[in-house]
């Protein structure tokens, strides 16, 4: 699910700087044999080549390290900014609802989606990194970093993505085995909210910005064959000389099915279908210290999705429809489809506390 | 010489690490999908002396083979559990390991393992007199325990002297 949005574009991609990441880390390895080439260069050189070579090396040494930090660095941002979506969906979760799944304890997460938003002022899509990592069974620290390309003009989303990048944590604070495959659970979820470098469009994009907060709770039920969540978040910006983003309430109702056939093993593709219900209601915009008028929205959305999960790797796409749409044509355009694709890996922890 | 004597002392012990759990199907509530099964596949076979592990999502069930001369002890695989945000339940084991304590209160301390459990019949009609001081496998239930904790007693269905 994805308050944040939760998107990211090209999952290959990521996993090719990753690699990149790897191989440049095996180039540097190299660096620690010098010792053994001193020690055969002293021993057809002589000393002076060796404090020759030792400095030569030094010299080598400290620039490779800054090289190397500056490109791990540059490396995790990249990996960062595209590996997508979010700890929040965690693999198990409906594609636009709010919904409990967290990490395992030790699990990371890394998300990459594409969503997009297409209305009478055009198509945005919002892509974006979501990570997440399961500092305790039921404690999952998340971050997202979205990006945005093209203009929609449209009302602000918590549902679908925006800009904004976000960071905190998801607790599951009840959590209850009821039997084989069955659980009863609910999630709390915090988090910080912050401008992105990129500004959104239409009226939104001529606010300054400043950071806010969110914050959502969700409850649910899974089995091996239906799921039921429903969900509801809050988010709320600061004032930034006078301009204020609206506030946002979402919610979600989330239904799931798997069918009998599809109810298979571990090493089997496992998929279930979703009929998702979402709706969101923002607040005036604040421009200059006036809300400007008919700048609320009030807009409830239907449509199934498909998620289908092989070990680690998850995929899922959806689309949903307009059922209720109260927001000026004048300000947002007419929004008529949502849609998305989101690819999962999860990473699961083999660590045993005690072995 | 040296490879020789390690490979001696390792060899030692582990002949003199005979007897523990041989088989442990584990029932866990919660998995409702592959990557929750996946999940507990890895952490448990992550434990050392785990020779496999099979996971039944339709019934619930953790199959869990292990080594001959293995050390796993119950509580690494209820943490498996627990750390994927599951429960497990009871659970059925092969075990081996010494009988103690007195006939109509015999203890079990599984061999290599600091695991001991107080013995309890399934069924009337058992006598465990015999069997005192001597090294026995166990087939029996682990009761359900409390997050963090391991049970105290195996009811055991089957008993017999180890070979």
């Amino acid at each position: 699910m994805f308050f944040y949005g939760r998107q990211i574009p090209h999952a290959t991609y990521a996993y090719r700087m990753c690699n990149a990441y790897a191989s440049a880390k095996s180039r540097w390895r190299p660096l620690d044999t010098r010792l053994g080439c001193i020690r055969s260069l002293g021993q057809r050189e002589g000393k002076n080549a060796v404090a020759w070579h030792r400095s030569k090396v030094r010299l080598r040494s400290t620039r490779d390290l800054i090289e190397k930090t500056w490109t791990r660095f540059a490396l995790f941002c990249v990996c960062s900014m595209i590996m997508s979506s979010s700890a929040y969906a965690a693999d198990h979760s409906p594609l636009f609802s709010y919904a409990t799944p967290v990490n395992a304890e030790g699990e990371f997460s890394f998300d990459t989606g594409l969503f997009g938003r297409t209305g009478s002022g055009g198509t945005q899509f919002s892509t974006g990194s979501g990570f997440g990592y399961g500092l305790r069974p039921h404690v999952t620290l998340n971050a997202f970093l979205p990006a945005m390309f093209g203009t929609g003009d449209l009302p602000e989303s918590r549902i679908m993505s925006g800009s904004e990048w976000a960071a905190g944590t998801s607790w599951r604070f009840l959590d209850s085995g009821r039997g084989v495959g069955r659980r009863l659970e609910s999630t709390v979820s915090l988090s910080a909210v912050a401008p992105g470098p990129q500004s959104a469009t239409g009226v939104l994009g001529n606010l300054h910005r400043a950071p806010g907060v969110a914050g959502s709770l969700a409850a649910g039920m899974t089995s091996r064959s239906q799921y039921l969540w429903v969900g509801s978040g809050y988010t709320r910006f600061a004032e930034a000389s006078h301009d204020r983003r609206p506030d946002t309430t979402s919610w979600s109702v989330t239904y799931g099915y798997r069918p009998s056939k599809l109810r298979r093993g571990v090493d089997q593709w496992d998929y279930r279908g979703f009929v998702e219900l979402t709706g969101e209601h923002t607040g005036g915009v604040k421009s200059g210290g006036t809300i400007l008028p008919n700048s609320s929205s009030t807009t409830a959305w239907l449509g199934p999705s498909v998620l289908g999960i092989f070990k680690e790797f998850a995929v899922e796409a959806g689309v949903q429809g307009p059922i209720i749409r109260d927001e000026s044509d004048a300000i947002y355009g007419r929004e008529r489809i949502r849609f998305g694709i989101n690819l999962s890996y999860l990473k699961y922890s083999s660590r045993s506390r005690s072995r | 010489m040296k490879k020789i004597a390690i490979a001696g002392i390792l060899g030692m012990c582990a002949l003199t690490a005979q007897g523990q759990y041989k088989q442990i199907n584990m029932t866990v509530f919660g998995m409702d999908c592959p990557p929750c099964a996946f999940a507990i596949r890895l952490s448990m076979k992550n434990v050392r002396g785990v020779s496999g592990v099979d996971v039944d999502l339709n019934k619930g069930l953790v199959t869990i083979k292990l080594t001959a001369g293995s050390t796993a002890e119950l509580r690494q695989f209820n943490e498996a559990v627990e750390k994927n945000g599951f429960a497990h339940q009871d659970a059925d084991v092969l075990v081996e390991g010494v009988l103690s304590g007195s006939s109509k209160a015999p203890l079990l301390q599984v061999t290599g393992t600091n695991d001991r459990y107080a013995l309890v019949p399934f069924a009337q009609g058992v006598d465990v007199a015999s069997l005192m001081g001597k090294s026995v496998i166990v087939q029996g239930v682990l009761p359900q325990s409390a997050r963090g904790k391991v049970p105290v007693t195996l009811r055991y269905k089957t008993i017999a002297v180890s070979k």
